[in-house]
């Protein structure tokens, strides 16, 4: 198999926007502007809801056609394999067969999951515990060029070897789906709640594939359920201007926020590709900015997704909350990536027993659940140590609020405002260490960033630019969540004269314009 | 069922809201667009703000006798108008204004660019001087070695169609110049950026050159006096960007097409013109291997215009790097060109 560029390659190595297809949509991106707008005029030309439905469909296929076309059928097909499966469970009293077609649905998601995404981990560490060195394999193609194929694991070939083994082990350059994490989860979801019998299985086929292939949300969530969004699929859509408003409004600062993520990377990229180059000073700063970066990078195209789908008539949950005002570690985790953290929850952290049990027995299963957590965001052990860590301050915490709740002082001291903003800094400190892990380098880089961190280093190469710009846009960052927190700020936006409104969003949308760095950043998540 | 009263005044809100934004990306939009064709910073400040500065010098001064120099980044740390005027001005008897129009990474369609917009505006040189830096000149299928650094943001839509016929692939750098016509905004970020917050924008993508810039368009080097390491770190750099093409360089193609095309306008408006081969550093002139510098020597002979080597005219530590000066290297090097050039040329001419 030919290395495509288009995709990201297992082992969970983001890559740059440059490596996706020519023709990937981002949300920040003219191409997906001009898709979108054409999309949203025929769709609302349409006077018939079917029609809306299957030019969603349509849409959303080429959305992902767009940028690998043997993928976008992979999802399709698992998509109509779920819905068969689905109607087939629904169909059926007996217990058994529907435990069976629950797990094949189950297998079948998880299987391609692990295919694409961890096969070359497993086989990468297993080769690396038997201490081996991957060859390049190369082959001449029908080009006259020599391609990479794949890597072979001498380390397992010798260990099988030794034991008159001849194996041929080889790590292949796989791609990994774009958002394959967040369809096999509302996949998932689907067949169980079906199972469960929480959800009644959807019968009509183009409204279950616009559930799961729905565009905005396709690549990077949020993760929605069907109980949420195959109710919408059936409900006749009107033209609303209240809901345009609602939805450019969101989609213009989740634009913002996305410019803002990528300025940040100005600061971050640099730091984290060649940790051994910066100093204590600039370690520091990139890692600041990589939260600041991944908070609005994230929340940013949920934004972006959320608008857009308003504009098409539906609605999408909020995914993010104002988290990095959250006073501990369980309650960033309510305003953090709420799709994903309530997915775990009632999917993963309840089916294992959830806290109904003593403190230790709660523990392993938040231990449990943020492991798979961070085994979800990427195929390498950074994110495992990332899920491993958020697991236990999640398990700290719940034993510092059972050692606080029987000191009244100690607990009265920490609900004061100092109390609460020492909380607030704790925790963004914490999460902010951990984002340290959330990355494509590799350990060693991380540790390297460790070091550097906590022992005084002076850089060798500069920083491209002055901090200043920074920190504007990090006090922008702040000004933002007072007034998403405001009441009166709300009062204030419901009292402008909408010519004002108009240009302030027009003058938001410029600034962003010109913000925009040099570099075409696609989004993290995308990758996960 | 009649929809409340509440709900019908918010819907007609969304709706006012929602044509105001229209209406004020149009007006942004345009606004851009008309300003860039007024104001000649916003689209291409390297241009623009050198050409404000001339502007201002030759308002400020009635009647005087205009030297313009148009090169590279070598010219505009080298040619000290200031130190020139200081110079002349004493023996010329007269008003007189030598300005530098160097432009980092400008080749010979940039000059030509620049010297048609000079002339369109009216602002005309008594004396021509012309960089020519050889490697400019180097003949490759891919084009003219000026493509590497070709921003079409900066140019006019008329300008990008005409330097597309000197070989630059249209194709390629048309994306670049729509966008500024589409989405002028996002497509001029950087120029528009650098100039409100130079500090936002990296290096790289700065094109706010000429607003460091003295009063007669020089700039001095980033540092006032070099170490030997830091010379040779220069000097490095710059032999690994100029050797591979230097070691064996063929003349030909849309770059020397250009030129003759700058000489042909100024013959035209009955500018004098003069090349200049710019001073380089003993290390950097090694580059020129002997049968290389014997088609330079017969490529400026055909050009049928006098033609200034000043490459020997500096020692090495007048040099960051082997080939841009220092302020001394740039006073000494324009001291020597106005008295040996541009002095004999206007006594003559009077």
């Amino acid at each position: 198999m030919m290395p495509d560029d288009r995709m990201s390659r297992a082992g969970g190595s983001p890559l740059p926007a440059h490596d996706c297809g020519k023709d990937a949509m981002f949300f920040n991106t003219a191409l997906y502007l001009v898709f979108f707008f054409g999309v949203f005029t025929l769709y609302w030309l349409l006077p018939w809801a079917r029609a809306r439905v299957y030019l969603l469909v349509g849409a959303s296929f080429y959305f992902y056609y767009s940028w690998s076309a043997q993928l976008a059928f992979l999802v399709t097909a698992t998509t109509v394999m779920d819905y068969l499966l689905a109607r087939a469970m629904d169909s059926t009293h007996k217990q058994r067969l529907r435990k069976l077609l629950l797990l094949a649905s189950i297998f079948v998601n998880v299987g391609i999951l692990c295919y694409f995404k961890y096969m070359n981990f497993f086989l990468d560490s297993l080769n690396e515990a038997f201490g081996g060195v991957k060859t390049m394999m190369q082959e001449t193609g029908p080009d006259g060029k020599v391609h990479i194929v794949g890597q072979v694991l001498n380390g397992l070939n010798g260990f099988f070897g030794s034991m008159g083994m001849e194996p041929s082990f080889v790590l292949r350059e796989i791609i990994v789906p774009f958002g394959i994490s967040f369809y096999t989860f509302e996949a998932i979801s689907y067949t169980v709640d079906v199972y469960s019998r929480k959800i009644k299985a959807e019968r009509n086929l183009p409204n279950f594939m616009l559930f799961i292939l729905f565009f905005p949300h396709l690549v990077s969530g949020p993760i929605v359920r069907g109980s949420d969004f195959l109710p919408q699929t059936h409900r006749k859509k009107r033209w609303d201007w209240l809901r345009m408003q609602l939805g450019v409004q969101i989609f213009l600062i989740g634009f913002f926020k996305k410019v803002i993520a990528d300025r940040m990377g100005l600061f971050q990229t640099p730091v984290f590709d060649n940790p051994e180059s910066y100093g204590t000073g600039a370690t520091w700063l990139a890692v600041f900015a990589f939260a600041m970066r991944i908070y609005c990078d994230f929340s940013g195209y949920t934004d972006m997704a959320i608008g857009s789908a308003h504009m098409l008539g539906y609605k999408l949950k909020q995914n993010f909350f104002m988290p990095y005002l959250s006073k501990n570690v369980g309650e960033f985790w309510r305003r953090w990536h709420i799709s994903l953290s309530t997915w775990i929850r009632d999917y993963l952290f309840i089916p294992l027993g959830g806290s109904r049990g003593g403190k230790w027995f709660v523990a392993r299963n938040l231990m449990i659940t943020m492991t798979i957590g961070g085994l979800w965001h990427g195929a390498s052990w950074n994110f495992i140590i990332w899920g491993v860590l958020h697991g236990a301050m999640l398990v700290t915490h719940r034993f510092f609020r059972d050692f606080v709740v029987v000191r009244p002082r100690l607990d009265g001291a920490l609900q004061t405002w100092l109390g609460t903003a020492f909380r607030m800094s704790l925790t963004f400190f914490c999460v902010m260490m951990c984002w340290t892990f959330f990355h494509k380098g590799t350990l060693s880089d991380t540790m390297t960033m460790f070091e550097h961190m906590f022992t005084a280093t002076i850089s060798t190469r500069p920083m491209d630019l002055p901090n200043r710009s920074l920190w504007y846009l990090f006090a922008v960052i702040v000004v933002a969540h007072w007034v998403g927190s405001s009441p009166a700020a709300k009062r204030l936006y419901w009292r402008t004269p909408a010519p004002v409104l108009g240009m302030a969003n027009a003058a938001l949308l410029t600034i962003g314009l010109v913000l925009m760095p040099e570099t075409d950043n696609a989004f993290i998540y995308f990758d996960f | 069922m009649s929809k409340p009263s509440s709900l019908r005044r918010r819907q007609r809100r969304a709706r006012q809201s929602f044509i105001s934004l229209a209406v004020s990306l149009i007006v942004l939009h345009l606004g851009l667009l008309i300003a860039c064709e007024y104001v000649p910073r916003l689209r291409d400040p390297l241009f623009g703000d050198k050409q404000h500065l001339f502007a201002m010098r030759c308002e400020n001064v009635s009647n005087p006798t205009v030297v313009l120099m148009i090169g590279s980044s070598r010219t505009g740390m080298g040619f000290h108008g200031l130190h020139i005027e200081k110079v002349l001005q004493p023996e010329l008897q007269r008003p007189l204004i030598a300005f530098n129009f160097g432009v980092p990474a400008a080749g010979p369609m940039t000059h030509l660019i620049y010297l048609r917009r000079l002339l369109k505006e009216g602002q005309r040189p008594d004396l021509l001087f012309v960089e020519v830096l050889p490697s400019m000149f180097v003949e490759q299928k891919e084009g003219p070695l000026e493509r590497n650094w070709f921003a079409a943001d900066r140019f006019r839509g008329y300008e990008f169609a005409m330097v597309s016929r000197y070989g630059l692939d249209a194709a390629k750098y048309a994306p670049d110049w729509w966008r500024t016509f589409w989405n002028p905004w996002f497509g001029l970020r950087f120029q528009l950026l650098a100039r409100i917050a130079p500090g936002w924008v990296p290096w790289k993508v700065r094109y706010d050159w000429g607003r460091g810039a003295d009063a007669a368009g020089w700039s001095t080097a980033m540092t006032p006096t070099v170490t030997r390491e830091s010379y040779l770190r220069g000097l490095t750099q710059a032999t690994a960007e100029y050797q591979p093409i230097l070691q064996d360089l063929h003349i030909g193609g849309h770059a020397v097409q250009a030129l003759h095309d700058i000489i042909a306008i100024a013959r035209d408006e009955g500018i004098p013109i003069r090349l200049v081969l710019m001073p380089e550093g003993t290390d950097f002139r090694r580059m020129y291997l002997p049968h290389v510098q014997a088609r330079i020597d017969v490529f400026l002979k055909d050009l049928g215009v006098e033609v200034i080597d000043a490459r020997r005219w500096l020692n090495d530590d007048q040099f960051t790097d082997g080939h841009h000066m220092l302020r001394s290297g740039a006073e000494r090097f324009s001291e020597q060109l106005g008295r040996e050039v541009i002095l004999p040329f206007f006594k003559k001419s009077r």
